[in-house]
Order: structure tokens, then sequence, then C-alpha cells
């Protein structure tokens, strides 16, 4: 039986779940904050085995033979009305709670799989940047400062900078309007009224990019996509367009050693499925800008046809 | 060329479909063919393999394309592959129509259940004969709880559903994506809600009357869809037919309900058993290129196509309700 750990909300998990019924196997879909009854045993073996029931169904952990870790954490649902606990003891039930699901998820990973469970999704950045030169990938000249005088100097060094998000970029909602943020050019001007010291912000040093390339890896496959940019703006950002039409974008095939390289770092991070950014500049020299373990793979295949859902599936029936 | 840019020889003209864009130019033939020299050889190849009388013109084709953000140029074109052309679905069927006059007998929860085991997303529901409320709220509620996607349902205009009534179907069932009623003594357009990927419980009132199966298989400019899901399916398979199941107004079993050909009714046997029978598939592999005169038409892989009205009553006859005619690039 595959077991799908994701959210209620995502949509590839419910396309690639039509794959699986097309092959006829086995699944069970465990969504974030949907397990309704647990346990696990130890056994006099030293064994450990759980069960889990969850939306109707349940399955045992001897059942799993393959595990896509797409999305979330595993949750304990604590109805408020059977069990009306202060927030005191819902602190500590929830770290009771993570001991669990750790454990959960270090079985799992034993396991044969797509993504990491014991990972999560949300690999450190700043980390991953080391970890990509490490292995032969540019990656852009980086500072991560509090310092005007630090940001001025390296400004100085590098000409054009950016700065964005370390882990992510903000984004918030209010009543009516999603608010996202991109990134964003840091000209001179901006250098020179920033306060002597701010918060610890990252910068970078501005890539002029003839195109982007998404890259969605899976087991040691680059699918990957080019993206042109069209206007000064979206070739800091590609998604800063504000043309009338999207932007261009096309499948693309990797040089053989970027596709090593980048074989390699996934290897390195333990993580056989991800989102990969690159930019390619006009000497045509590869940038890594970043990974990001759960990758919103949809756009990539379905202007491409690599048809995802369906190779995800081919993966997880092994 | 960038992928999701089509170019398409017809035989009096052609056409490039910007399946990214969702748009469409008209062009010669000849820059078709120069699009086909520039993918296969380098740029100066072909200005030397033109020569210099045609050099202006060549010049001006590469141009237009560049400008239109059709084409672009690199020095690594080994990196650029053009798009895989392969077209699969994993539901056994994706599509269903379903036609109900006053003398139909349809048991719609059994209908449901059986689309929704097939992998049925979008249902189009056509009622050709006035139905009260009740009935249409039986109807519509028989796909909630289902994996079915989109519900479009055509009924017919009486003075008995007032236009809150019908506002009220939309709203209470949001697998409604468009609700057409027929035979109305006045137009009118009411949108329905959005969200980021789609508008459903959209309110469309027609003076059009469509009491019968007959008013289907119309072939028209407006009815050219430009993306990538509808060109990948039309190379590949039958752009009406393909993955559609129907049952007509007396419960036959049917690729399409203007067909003679049925497969037994619905009391008699599944629309599971039927769905998968190889010779009721058979037609969902007609694609445009095997088709008389649409194999010449430079609009053959946005455009639908018609089975049931065909000329010549051949499987691959033109549909008969298409007035263009590619070999003079006029409509008539």
């Amino acid at each position: 039986m595959i077991l799908i750990i994701s959210d209620h909300h995502d949509f590839s998990t419910s396309r690639v779940i039509d794959w699986l019924i097309h092959f006829r196997v086995e699944w069970f879909r465990l969504n974030s904050e949907s397990i309704a009854s647990f346990e696990m045993k130890i056994s006099k073996e030293g064994k450990i085995s759980f069960r889990v029931v969850s939306e109707g169904r349940s399955f045992g952990s001897e059942e799993v033979t393959y595990v896509w870790y797409r999305h979330g954490n595993l949750t304990y649902h604590i109805d408020p009305v059977h069990f009306p606990v202060s927030d005191k003891i819902r602190k500590h039930i929830s770290y009771e709670w993570k001991t669990i699901a750790n454990h959960i998820n270090s079985i799992l990973s034993d396991l044969p799989k797509i993504g990491n469970p014991s990972q999560g999704d949300d690999l450190n950045k700043i980390a991953l940047l080391a970890k990509a030169a490490a292995v032969g990938l540019s990656v852009p000249e980086t500072i991560i400062t509090d310092s005007k005088a630090d940001l001025i100097r390296f400004q100085l060094k590098q000409g054009r900078i950016i700065t964005k998000g370390i882990q992510r970029n903000p984004a918030y909602t209010d009543d009516h309007t999603a608010y996202f943020t991109h990134t964003k050019e840091v000209d001179t001007e901006q250098v020179s009224n920033a306060p002597d010291y701010f918060f610890p912000s990252i910068f970078q040093e501005l890539i002029i990019k003839v195109y982007e390339v998404r890259v969605f890896f899976l087991m040691d496959t680059c699918y990957a996509m080019a993206t042109f940019p069209n206007s000064t703006a979206s070739a800091i950002d590609i998604r800063n367009n504000q043309g009338k039409f999207p932007l261009r974008s096309t499948p693309y095939v990797l040089p053989v050693k970027i596709q090593n390289a980048l074989i390699r770092l996934m290897a390195n991070i333990d993580l056989n499925c991800g989102s990969i950014d690159l930019v390619v500049d006009e000497n045509d020299n590869f940038y890594l800008l970043e990974v990001n373990a759960i990758g919103q793979y949809d756009d990539v295949s379905k202007r491409c046809n690599y048809q995802l859902d369906r190779e995800i599936a081919k993966g997880l029936i092994g | 060329m960038y992928a999701a840019c089509m170019p398409v020889r017809g035989f009096a003209r052609g056409t490039i479909c910007d399946l990214e864009r969702n748009k469409l130019d008209i062009v010669s033939n000849e820059l078709i063919e120069v699009i086909e020299e520039c993918d296969q050889h380098s740029l100066d190849d072909v200005f030397q393999a033109y020569g210099d009388d045609n050099r202006q013109v060549l010049q001006s084709y590469i141009d237009w394309l560049l400008a239109n953000e059709y084409a672009f140029k690199t020095t690594t074109p080994e990196r650029f592959p053009k798009l895989e052309i392969e077209y699969q679905r994993p539901e056994v069927i994706t599509n269903a129509l379903i036609d109900v006059n006053k003398h139909s007998n349809h048991d719609f929860s059994s209908i449901s259940k059986s689309l929704d085991a097939l992998g049925c997303k979008d249902i189009q529901v056509r009622l050709f004969d006035y139905l009260n409320i009740t009935s249409l709220l039986e109807i519509v509620s028989a796909f909630d709880e289902t994996g079915i996607k989109s519900v479009e349902l055509l009924c017919q205009y009486s003075d008995e559903i007032s236009e809150n009534e019908i506002q009220r179907i939309c709203q209470s069932f949001p697998r409604v994506y468009l609700l057409v009623v027929h035979s109305s003594p006045f137009l009118k357009e009411i949108p329905g809600r959005s969200d980021s990927l789609s508008t459903m419980g959209n309110i469309l009132y027609t003076t059009q009357k469509i009491v019968s199966e007959d008013h289907c298989g119309l072939i028209r400019p407006s009815q050219f869809s430009i993306n990538t899901e509808t060109y990948l399916e039309s190379k590949n398979f039958n752009s009406c037919l393909n993955q559609k199941i129907s049952i007509d107004v007396d419960g036959v079993i049917k690729n399409c309900p203007s067909m003679r050909f049925g497969y037994g009714s619905i009391s008699e046997i599944s629309l599971e058993e039927v769905a998968t029978l190889p010779e009721f598939q058979r037609i969902w592999h007609i694609n445009k290129d095997q088709i008389k005169v649409c194999r010449d038409c430079e609009f053959r892989y946005i455009c639908t196509d018609c089975r049931a009205y065909a000329e010549g009553d051949s499987p691959t006859g033109k549909p008969s309700k298409c007035n263009y005619d590619p070999y003079t690039a006029t409509w008539s």
C-alpha cells in the first residue's frame, strides 16, 4: 500500500491518486490534522509498529510499501469538545505528540520513498547554497548582514545587488487581499537611506539572466523548463511579470554537467524529489538560486507536457 | 520556436497556434517552411540556402517571428526540445453527456455513481422539455459527493422558475459550472463567482430553442480552443468523442446522443461495461489527420469535431455542419 502524506487542499495529490487508481494499486492519503485515532506498539523483539485511523479508514505500518511525503506535518487532531484542555496542557501534549510524530517519520523514512518525511518541507536555504557550491554549482555572491557598512562594501564590490527573504519571501493576507513579495533590486539610494543597523537580511549579486530554469527533480531525472524574462522587473524575478501575456516558458534539457551536479546535490541533502531554481547568464553560466522540497510542479508539467503526476505515480509503484 | 507555438500547415495557408497565450495567427505556408528550415539548420545556413534574392523576405519573416515572441535566437538549440505530443489521462471517461425530455426516466443517482467510478470530471445535462424545480434539483443533487468537477445544465425557460431560483441552484450546488436557460424570451448573462482557477455558477438565458440533439455539431471559429490540452488531445484522439460517454433521451448508451448506434439501454447494461468495450472506444482514435478535408485544414488541432453529422455518412467524413473550405480558405 502506498502511503501519501499531504493536506486536504493539495490538488497535485488528487491527480497522482487518479493515476494510482488507473494503475490499480492500493493507496492511503493521510492529510494534515486528520489523525483521529492512533496506536503504537513496541514488541518484545524490539520492533515498533503503529496503526492510524483517519477520515474513516485505517492502516497499519506493516502494510506500507512506499511513502510519498508531499506536504505538511503529521498532527493529531485534538477535538476541543472532547478534549477541553487549557493552553498550557495543550502545549505539553503537542510536545508529547512531536516525539511520536518524529518516530513515525523515522519509521517511514526507512521505507522506499519519494520526498523525505523526516526532513519536512523546509530546507535551510543558507546551508543549501553552501552545499550547492560544494558540488561545483555556481551560486550568487551572498552576504547576510545587519550592518549598513557591510552592505555598502558589498554593493561597491558587486555592483548591482538584490534582496529577498532568507528562507521564504514574506507573504500575508488581510481581509480581502493576499500580499506577496518578490526578489527586489537594492539600489545605491536605498542603501544610503538604510539605518546603520537593521534586522539580518540577505543580499546577493544581481545576475542578469538570459533565462531562468525551473527543474522538477524526481528520482535522478531533471524535468526542466526555461522561462524567458521580457522586462527589467521580470529579469530580476520572473514572478514579477506585468506584461499582458504569460512569460514564454519552454521545455529544456540541462547540460549533462549541470544534471550530474544536481544529482550529487540532492543525494547530499537526502532528497529525491524537489524543485530547483537556476538562472543562466549571457556567458552561459548556471547559478543555483534555490531548492524547495515541496515543489508545485503542476505548471512545469502542463507547459512542458511532462505528465509529472503520472511519473510520480509510476515512481511510487516502484 | 518556443515549444508552445505550433506551426500548422494547411492546404492554402497555415496557422501558428500559440498554446501558451491562447491565440492564433494565420500565416502563409512559406512562413511555415521557413520555420521548418530554421528548426533544422542555423540561421546562416538558412540565409545561404534561400539566396540573395530572398534575403529581404526571409529577414522580414524572421523579424516578425521574433517580434511576436514566437521564436528566439539561441546558440544551444539542442537544449530546447519540442513539446512531447503524447496525451494520456488517468480516467476511463473524462466527460459525459446526458439528454432528457419529458418521457425520459433516467436514474440519476445510479448514473452519477457509475460516472464517478469511471473517473468522469465534466458532465453536461440537456433538458429539452420543461421540468419543474423539484426535478431539476433532483438531477443536480445526484452529483454531490462525487469526484465530478463540473456540471453544465441546459434547461427550458418557464415562468414557473424564477431567476432567483435559478441563481439559488448555482449557489447551493458548487459543481454547477454553467446553467443555460434555453427558449427564453430574453437574453441575459449572469457571471458566476471566480476563484483563482475558474469561474463557476455562470448563468446564461438564451433565446435559442434547444429542443433536441439536432442543434449540436456546428463548427465555428468561436468554438476554437487554443490551448495545450485541446491541441494534444486533437493530435492523438477525436476532439469531440474521446473519453466521452452519452445517454440519449430514451436511456440508450451511445458515444454521442446524435449518433444512431447504441450499445444498449442503461437499464440493461452499465456505463462501466460499455465504456471499456473496444468497439465503444474505437471512434475515440479517429483524429483530425484521418478525417477528410479536416486533414488539410490549418485549424484542425484547435477545432471541435462531429462524427454524428458527417459528409457521405462516412466514419471519416468532414463534419457536415462545417462551412469552411481549406482549399480556398473561405467560410461560406
